[in-house]
């Protein structure tokens, strides 16, 4: 069979190989560059007529347009620009891309530096994806407050169009529609990354053999390219003197710039570096004159918060189990402030961030319920389903008290191996040693937005 | 040594074109090749490289990879679409585009470079200036592909 089938490749390739023409002559290979595509039929002529009716068309109305708009030369785009309707946020459902997709945790930190001059925008995410038949596509998006865009990196979504508006940049108006690359690009990507890049004119892609995208940002943008070979990224960017900034270096050894204030894990066995996850110190909790000392937050479980507002979390990091993604997940709150006979529907609310996928804001709870256990006093509940596994952020609200945790939660596929109690705290963690892949650029850059907002 | 440019395209063009034919099929083969010297030569990095010829390999593929990936699906339709004429000059089978056009660009190197010029996963490795895991890998993938198109 595999005889049979190496004759028969053997065979094509042969074939088609034996096909080839006879290169170009040197001199006009290497100075004319001849566009031969081919016999001439009537259909390609009326083509090729009608098209340099139309670039000589554009060139005269482009010519009038840039007398009456005073504007920097720039480079030719590649890209080209139509019009079009914005798509919608890429989302990512790593079931559909089988289990070899995997985003793999970055292992240093992106040194802004290597971004000079008008490049000291903040790095927003690098990771690496490995995968199978990984297709790269970038994606703007428009930060209203600012018109800038904002591009990053996914892979399979091969029918998506980007789209943005780059603010009030006189020669682009209108919404924007950037056909991207739609090529796969092998087995790994090693690079995602995202800067915000301000005063920017330009910025060329390259990779290691100078392949070159042009893209025409302003106010922003975020440049990146991925080589499987070389391992580095190479940016060229004109400023808005037209200044030439070369930098590149990036590698997939350098990882997320983490701002959290949380207290993070060394490392968590199956949890990603990038992943904050809370891991309380000794003093995570200071309790209230009148919190009761036989309460018990458990064996496997430390309070954790503040004597306004405060949960229970794993001692050595937060990492619960699946059980988070399935409706009945709940989460327990305390304050000195509860009543629980006052306060059969306290207001308290949860607020779950994805930090590093797609999945939108999760509130709940404003009201929670109420509760009591003897080991754990008087508590609020807030019900809080997670639409998918990854890096979550809880923050909770009761009262003017604010307390928030991060937390890892592996894929769905795992299967539980105990209930989870309350709170899914207890109960055999399952650390999948499957880490999910996502629109990690995209959302960890939201996610400071917001949270800056 | 390295060679002048003229040098280099009159030594390499021959058998880039080969390759590109390959990759794209013969309509586009030459202009590909052409298209790939005026970027690498004038390329900044390029004076400073030491292997010409992988480096041109690989810029080769760079340009076809930029290409759309249904260029030969695309050719192969136009060609059963065209006048019985242009059908006579075709010197290709649509078929063979078509089966071709199943494999990505890196596939399609892989295939070409082992079948055509009988050169190991190694040896591809070192003319495209890619790891010899790497060829193997896209090589058996463009063999899985290539068993089922071609239904063997």
């Amino acid at each position: 069979m595999s005889d049979r089938l190496d004759r028969e490749i053997r065979s094509m390739v042969v074939e088609l190989v034996e096909s080839s023409p006879a290169p170009h002559p040197a001199q006009d290979a290497l100075h004319s560059r001849p566009r031969m595509r081919g016999p001439v039929t009537w259909r390609s002529g009326l083509v090729r007529a009608l098209t340099v009716a139309a670039l000589v068309l554009l060139v005269g109305l482009g010519g009038a347009w840039i007398g009456r708009n005073v504007v920097p030369s720039e480079p030719a785009a590649d890209i080209p620009m139509v019009e079009g309707t914005p798509s919608p946020e890429p989302s990512f459902d790593p079931s559909a891309y089988g289990p070899e997709v995997r985003l793999l945790p970055s292992t240093g930190d992106v040194q802004p530096d290597v971004l000079p001059g008008t490049l000291d925008g903040e790095v927003v995410a690098v990771g690496r994806i490995e995968g199978t038949n990984l297709e790269v596509f970038s994606w703007y998006t428009t930060d209203p407050p600012n018109g800038a865009c904002l591009q990053v990196v996914g892979f399979r979504a091969r029918h998506s169009t980007c789209s943005g508006t780059f603010g009030d940049d006189p020669r682009v108006s209108g919404p924007l529609v950037f056909p991207r690359l739609d090529e796969p690009t092998g087995d790994v990507i090693d690079v995602i990354a995202a800067w915000q890049v301000p005063d920017t004119t330009a910025i060329v892609i390259a990779d290691a053999s100078d392949t070159s995208f042009w893209q025409r940002p302003r106010g922003g943008v975020v440049a990146f390219t991925f080589d499987s070979e070389t391992e580095s990224v190479i940016f060229n960017a004109l400023d808005t003197n037209e200044e030439t900034i070369r930098s590149q270096g990036i590698s997939p050894s350098q990882t997320v710039e983490s701002t959290e204030d949380e207290e993070t894990s060394a490392s968590l066995e199956g949890v990603p570096g990038w992943c904050p996850v809370t891991v309380p110190g000794e003093d995570a909790f200071t309790p209230a004159s009148e919190t009761p000392d036989e309460l018990s937050p458990g064996d496997d479980a430390v309070w954790y918060g503040t004597p306004e507002l405060w949960t229970k979390i794993r001692p050595n990091g937060q990492v619960v189990d699946g059980s988070w993604l399935y409706p009945g997940a709940k989460t327990f709150w305390w304050s000195e402030n509860f009543t629980l006979m006052a306060e059969l529907e306290p207001d308290v609310t949860v607020t779950a961030e994805h930090l590093d996928g797609s999945a939108p804001i999760v509130r709940a709870g404003g009201p929670g319920t109420n509760g009591s256990h003897p080991d754990l006093g008087d508590f609020m509940l807030v019900g809080v389903e997670l639409p998918e596994p990854g890096c979550w952020k809880l923050t909770a609200e009761y009262k003017g008290a604010t307390l928030s945790y991060v937390m890892w939660v592996p894929r769905r596929g795992a299967v539980p191996r105990a209930v989870p109690d309350i709170g899914g705290l207890a109960g055999d963690s399952l650390i999948s040693d499957d880490v999910i892949a996502g629109a990690v650029a995209y959302s960890h850059g939201r996610s400071r937005r917001n949270s800056s907002a | 040594m390295r060679l002048s440019d003229a040098e280099l395209y009159e030594k390499y063009a021959g058998e880039l074109v080969r390759f590109a034919t390959g990759l794209v099929g013969p309509t586009d083969a030459a202009d590909v090749v052409a298209d790939t010297f005026v970027r690498v030569l004038g390329s900044r990095s390029w004076p400073d490289v030491d292997q010409q010829r992988a480096y041109v390999y690989r810029a080769l593929l760079n340009e076809v990879r930029m290409r759309h990936r249904s260029t030969l699906r695309r050719r192969a339709r136009e060609m059963r679409a065209a006048d019985p004429e242009a059908v006579y000059d075709v010197e290709v089978r649509p078929e063979l585009l078509e089966a071709m056009s199943v494999l990505s660009p890196q596939q399609r190197a892989a295939v070409v470079l082992s079948y055509w010029e009988d050169l190991t996963p190694s040896e591809v490795g070192e003319r495209l200036g890619v790891s010899e895991g790497s060829v193997r890998r896209q090589l058996a993938r463009g063999r899985a592909k290539l068993r089922e198109v071609l239904d063997v």
